[in-house]
């Protein structure tokens, strides 16, 4: 018979004679715990149990930046003096202990584990038990709101000694400065409830809880002067900015502007985030802010089929993608970021040239032949080259098309490959997204231009679009009007 | 023969001094990295560390028909490698030779119960003790002489049983290693705590990729 809690299946494990079979349930059941508080960790599992200064478990964050790790050590023995010693030899590396005897730790005489308490913080070291963790998680189900981001803190930056009692309160503390941050908007509620979780916090990871909770707070109207614990905003971190990206609410536009503040496109795409309705939101409130060198528009339906029900922006691997109805565009850096094959295609007609760039300044263009051969016709400076008399007369040959054009798009230069169906800045040129976008679509996609969409704003927001229209000398939108 | 304890200690002080033994034994133990001392709680590892006195009745829920190891694990390295051990921890200044007489009562009883759970015996005192007989207290005459020591140890090992197994008591003596430990040594000669987190880089690398 398999126990329902995890101190059970612990008990039940350590009732089996085998010795290898104890051992794997119980690793087994705390991997499973473990990862039910954070679904980032990553766990390494080592040949030892119980060991005095080998540990069971080492946790690891590898999307994290700085790829933090930490240590879980098992306890049988969890006598105050023998946890003391514990800390001694294991504390420097600031690890969790988890002690399996639930009834020596849950003991009449708190005061015994005094000493354990103190040096566990001084060590930012946390000691926990079973019957902490299962209500920890109880309290992260999804019906509690932001109910699993302090179990995840507790993991990676947790101290002191948290049993079921402490877990109690935390548990009901993160409820609180949720429930406040999110709804009632009283400062008063958010100081009560920091004030019973920071002392279990390691100071970095209570300044992103409390970062996190401030993001909260305003993405939800509360005011941004009145949260009561100093944080910078856009000062969330990469843990944080995920779990906003992946399960925070959906919000407004102002609260994604603000907090995409100081987030840059290589930040953005190292987070490895899945894809969800926020990515959109922050990629359109934020388009401007985030530069790409690299564009490409793929009429085939591969990585967008099966995105298909959801058109708006995603990240995948180490670029941005758009889905609309007919089309999907993808934005990187380089073009190896790309995560598709670019197949050859022919280029453009003249024609088709004249009426997808209309007004651009095109400095020249490469005409192919069928038998391989290119010519590239130079425009005089400030002229346009669609309509010299060289191009006119070289395009007459029924077998010739413009495979690339190089413009002045926003006084940089942008070069476009048709037969790849490729945009991109000339050399190192970066481009703010809006304005690369604009441009591939309007040269890369026939047929379809920003102002055919359904509604430019679903691409970039109106706050985006204007910190474009400031800045720029001359944009698409502009155009486009 | 009797024994007589030279200082007068409470039950609390018994205990910690217990507890400090054992503590002080499983890091010795392990910083000699042939050893993972994974059970050294009795209370919580019954299975593991607890066996039935030979004069018990088959399931008895008397405490008192049962006794256990301070601690037990497997060993490592070389052929020793997965090696299951059990071992008695006595810190105390100084010993007669009836608490390893008892100690391999124990051994007997746990072979004759369960042979294949304990390869090995280790006793582990900071005291030395029999002096006079050291040379043969991992004897098999001697193994016999201390599980019919007296009514207690008889009772730990043969229960009703007229006489001992000379298989097992074979078996035992092949399985015992005596340590005699003292507080300098692993003050002294020991990998300290910074050191042994050195040890605990490689020894991850070289065994715990799991």
């Amino acid at each position: 018979m398999s126990s329902s809690t995890l101190n059970g299946e612990i008990q039940e494990a350590l009732a089996e004679r085998s010795t290898a079979g104890t051992i794997d349930r119980i690793k087994s059941a705390l991997c499973n715990a473990i990862q039910a508080m954070d679904r980032n960790v990553e766990i390494h599992v080592t040949d030892y149990f119980n060991h005095t200064f080998v540990p069971d478990l080492v946790l690891s964050w590898p999307k994290a930046p700085e790829k933090p790790e930490r240590e879980v050590f098992t306890r049988l023995d969890c006598r105050p003096a023998v946890l003391a010693d514990d800390l001694l030899t294991v504390g420097s590396n600031q690890p969790i202990l988890i002690g399996l005897d639930n009834a020596t730790l849950n003991t009449d005489h708190p005061n015994d584990f005094g000493a354990v308490g103190q040096q566990s913080v001084a060590t930012s070291t946390l000691v926990t038990d079973p019957d902490a963790v299962e209500d920890l998680l109880d309290s992260s189900t999804p019906s509690r709101d932001f109910g699993s981001v302090l179990p995840a803190a507790l993991l990676k930056g947790g101290q002191g000694v948290v049993t079921e009692p402490q877990a109690q309160v935390l548990a009901e503390a993160s409820h609180g400065i949720f429930a406040a941050a999110t709804i009632s908007h009283r400062p008063a509620d958010i100081t009560t409830n920091a004030a019973r979780i920071s002392p279990y916090l390691s100071n970095v990871h209570g300044d992103r809880f409390f970062t996190f909770t401030r993001a909260l707070w305003e993405a939800t109207g509360g005011d941004p002067a009145s949260f009561p614990i100093s944080t910078d905003l856009s000062g969330l971190d990469d843990d944080a900015l995920r779990y906003l990206l992946e399960e925070g609410p959906e919000e407004s536009d102002q609260f994604w502007r603000a907090v995409g503040e100081r987030v840059s496109y290589d930040r953005l795409v190292s987070l490895q985030v899945a894809s969800s309705r926020n990515v959109h939101h922050f990629i359109r409130t934020n388009a401007d802010r985030l530069t790409v060198r690299v564009a490409h528009v793929d009429h085939r339906v591969t990585i967008g089929e099966a995105m298909a029900a959801r058109t708006g922006w995603h990240v995948v691997d180490r670029a941005l993608m758009h889905i609309s109805p007919a089309f999907s565009t993808y934005f990187a850096r380089r073009r190896e970021d790309i995560p598709v094959t670019i197949e050859p295609s022919d280029g453009i007609s003249l024609k088709d040239l004249s009426s997808r760039v209309e007004d651009m300044v095109v400095e020249s263009a490469t005409l192919a032949s069928g038998d391989g051969t290119e010519v590239t016709i130079d425009a005089p400076v400030d002229a346009n080259v669609v309509h010299s008399d060289a191009l006119q007369l070289f395009a007459m040959s029924p077998s010739t098309r413009i495979v690339k054009i190089v413009l002045n798009a926003d006084g940089r230069r942008l070069e476009c490959r048709f037969d790849e169906r490729l945009a991109y800045g000339h050399t190192s040129t970066l481009f703010e997204l809006p304005i690369l976008l604009v441009h591939a679509l309007a040269l890369l996609a026939p047929g379809i231009s920003p102002t055919q969409l359904d509604d430019l704003s679903d691409l970039v927001s109106p706050a985006a679009q204007r910190s474009i229209r400031s800045n720029a000398t001359l944009t698409l939108f502009d155009w486009r009007e | 023969m009797t024994t007589v304890c030279a200082v007068v200690l409470s039950g609390e002080d018994r205990q910690q001094i217990g507890a400090d033994g054992v503590r002080a034994a499983r890091l010795w133990l392990e910083a000699t990295c042939r050893a993972r001392v994974e059970w050294d709680n009795p209370t919580l590892c019954k299975e593991k560390l607890q066996y039935r006195k030979a004069s018990a009745s088959a399931g008895s829920m008397d405490p008192n028909d049962y006794f256990s190891f301070d601690i037990g694990g497997q060993l490592v390295g070389g052929d020793m490698t997965g090696k299951l051990f059990l071992a008695e921890i006595k810190n105390h200044k100084r010993m007669s030779g009836t608490p390893f007489r008892e100690f391999l009562a124990k051994c007997y009883r746990t072979y004759e119960e369960i042979p294949n759970f304990a390869d090995q015996f280790l006793w582990i005192s900071w005291a030395p003790f029999l002096a006079n007989e050291w040379d043969r207290i991992t004897t098999e005459e001697f193994i016999e002489e201390s599980v019919t020591y007296n009514e207690f140890t008889r009772s730990i090992a043969l229960g009703s049983e007229a006489n001992s197994n000379p298989e097992t008591l074979k078996k035992v003596s092949e399985r015992l290693v005596v340590v005699i430990l003292s507080d300098e040594q692993i003050e002294r000669l020991c990998l300290n705590r910074e050191e042994l987190q050195e040890v605990k880089k490689a020894l991850l690398d070289i065994r715990g990729t799991g």
